[in-house]
């Protein structure tokens, strides 16, 4: 049974887009959204950043999150095909290594635009000047560190796409989870005595999540057509999911608890709905019930069908997921630029 | 959702229930938010709305330290002039001394800092300014710090050049590198219908 067999080309190709479709629309429309409503008074008298920079920075940072999670989750497709059938999964298994190279070109595109945005957003009133920027904030020291592993990532990918999976696909998955490290840590300050835990928590967290919705953007891209690929796959994923639900909401318990008993501004309780941050906390987490709903829904109806090789609506309910993982990752970008 | 449905053979529903409601809650709980570390406003003085009789500096006071390079601060009068005059950051304290005020009147200060994690933060300070429009001879004369002494300017432009030079190098790099890979992956396709089990082969 080939990739290639079950459906006509052109119903294949749009259902394999849907997935990312969702994702990224979603995704684009939260933060633009989320970035209108939360958009700060100018300061008066003083130049500001305009437009361009106000909504572009929270769009290339998407856009940044989503190609670093998508290298992330297409470096693991082969770990969760497995080695045992290579005929089989080859024709998923070399797609994904090509779409893992141009997600980590878009990735590292992203890291480059991001940091020139972010430097005019600093000193507004002039032309940005981004060695100064990367010199004197982490931020930019983070976008940079990240955007040469993308690059690092773009070339081991490149090598993967010319000597298949000799390339170790752990050592794909590495360089791509690398890139990801600096982006949690540099923007956030250390004043206070958790701190080191705090860092350790908010990465597991970071590739956590990455791992989860890079992996179910994989399975849903590359395998929905091939029943028994998927059949094999999924409980695969599912088990990795698990885990990944667990170190997230653990990490995510101690920073969260952390940062809303620290803040400064408000007291607890009332900070959820008086202040921006705190109301994009609330969206968030309803999202993420939903989000939960959703992985429950596929964990426990669609994967005992999906085990039997039975047909099931697998592809439409990971497409759901993925645009509400989108709307997540959408407001999330907000959060960190809104801060507390 | 029916109940059917949600049930298979071995799973009964109250566990199905059970772990699906904890599972939610436990994901609606926990779901976690970046850390926030942006710098707050505690306190400004004069305070927004406030009226002063006098003014001869605005404090603003944040919770945490304050880079003192980005810090940027404007007082316009109500005649639209500038009235601030330079610009002091100590720890959490950012101390703009001020021209004498000419009129009375509304008054506004606009300020930005660059946060500790590098991301700007901004306000509005609104206030009225009761004082008579001549100020007092003294107290003129202790208004003039020398401006630049005291003042934190934004950093002059590093010299690094080079790193437009190497941004540029990245972006031609990856323009290479999608092009080689676009030919590499054209091939194939027009060469026959199933691809070889290991792409060595192709280049």
């Amino acid at each position: 049974m080939t990739l290639l067999d079950s459906r006509p080309a052109a119903a294949d190709r749009r259902l394999r887009a849907l997935p990312l479709a969702g994702l990224t629309g979603a995704g684009l429309t939260a933060a633009v959204v989320a970035t209108w409503a939360t958009l700060p008074e100018p300061p008066f008298g003083l130049p500001t950043a305009g437009p361009w920079v106000e909504f572009g920075l929270p769009v290339t940072r998407f856009v940044l999150d989503v190609a670093a999670l998508v290298t992330v989750g297409l470096s693991l497709l082969p770990k969760l095909l497995g080695f045992d059938h290579p005929e089989a999964t080859e024709p998923a298994a070399s797609r994904a290594r090509r779409w893992a190279v141009y997600s980590a070109v878009v990735w590292a595109f992203a890291a480059l635009v991001s940091t020139l945005l972010s430097a005019a957003e600093v000193m507004p009133g002039r032309f940005p000047d981004v060695p100064l920027y990367v010199d004197a904030i982490g931020s930019g020291q983070g976008l940079v560190v990240s955007g040469a592993a993308a690059v690092f990532s773009a070339a081991i990918g490149i090598f993967a796409v010319r000597f298949g999976e000799k390339v170790p696909a752990e050592l794909r998955v590495g360089a791509a989870v690398f890139g990801l490290l600096p982006l949690p840590v540099t923007g956030h300050a250390s004043n206070w005595y958790w701190h080191d835990l705090s860092m350790v928590a908010m990465e597991l967290h970071v590739i956590g999540a990455a791992l989860w919705t890079g992996g179910l953007l994989a399975v849903a891209l590359l395998l929905v057509s091939d029943r028994e690929l998927l059949g094999r796959t999924l409980p695969r994923f599912s088990r990795l999911a698990t885990t990944a639900l667990l170190v997230v909401s653990l990490s995510g318990l101690f920073t969260g608890l952390v940062e809303l008993l620290l803040s400064p501004a408000e007291a607890f309780p009332a900070s959820l709905v008086t202040t921006h941050y705190g109301l994009l906390v609330v969206v968030k987490t309803v999202l993420a019930g939903v989000i939960a709903l959703l992985a429950a829904n596929i964990r426990w109806r669609l994967l005992p069908g999906v085990t039997a090789r039975r047909p099931t609506a697998f592809a439409a309910w990971a497409a759901v997921e993925l645009t509400v993982l989108g709307l997540a990752y959408g407001v999330a970008v907000v959060i960190t630029r809104t801060g507390g | 959702m029916r109940k059917v449905t949600l049930t298979r053979p071995g799973l009964t529903l109250p566990i199905v229930r059970f772990l699906t409601v904890s599972l939610v809650l436990l994901a609606a709980v926990l779901w976690p938010v970046p850390a926030s570390a942006h710098n707050v406003l505690k306190g400004s003085d004069p305070a927004e709305g406030a009226s002063v009789p006098h003014l001869d500096r605005v404090t603003l006071t944040f919770d945490q330290p304050v880079r003192a390079d980005f810090a940027k601060l404007a007082l316009t009068g109500p005649d639209g002039a500038r009235y601030d005059a330079g610009l002091t950051v100590r720890d959490e304290v950012v101390t703009a001394t001020v021209k004498p005020l000419t009129t009375g009147g509304a008054y506004v200060i606009g300020w930005q800092i660059v946060s500790n994690d590098g991301h700007p933060v901004s306000g509005t300070i609104r206030f009225t300014y009761t004082g008579a429009g001549a100020a007092p001879a003294g107290a003129a004369a202790t208004l003039a710090p020398a401006p630049g002494a005291v003042s934190a300017p934004i950093p002059a432009a590093s010299g690094g050049s080079w790193v437009w030079g190497l941004m540029v190098f990245a972006l031609l790099m990856l323009g290479l590198a999608t092009w080689v890979l676009h030919r590499h992956e054209s091939r194939p396709r027009h060469a026959g219908t199933t691809p070889p089990a290991h792409d060595r082969t192709l280049a």
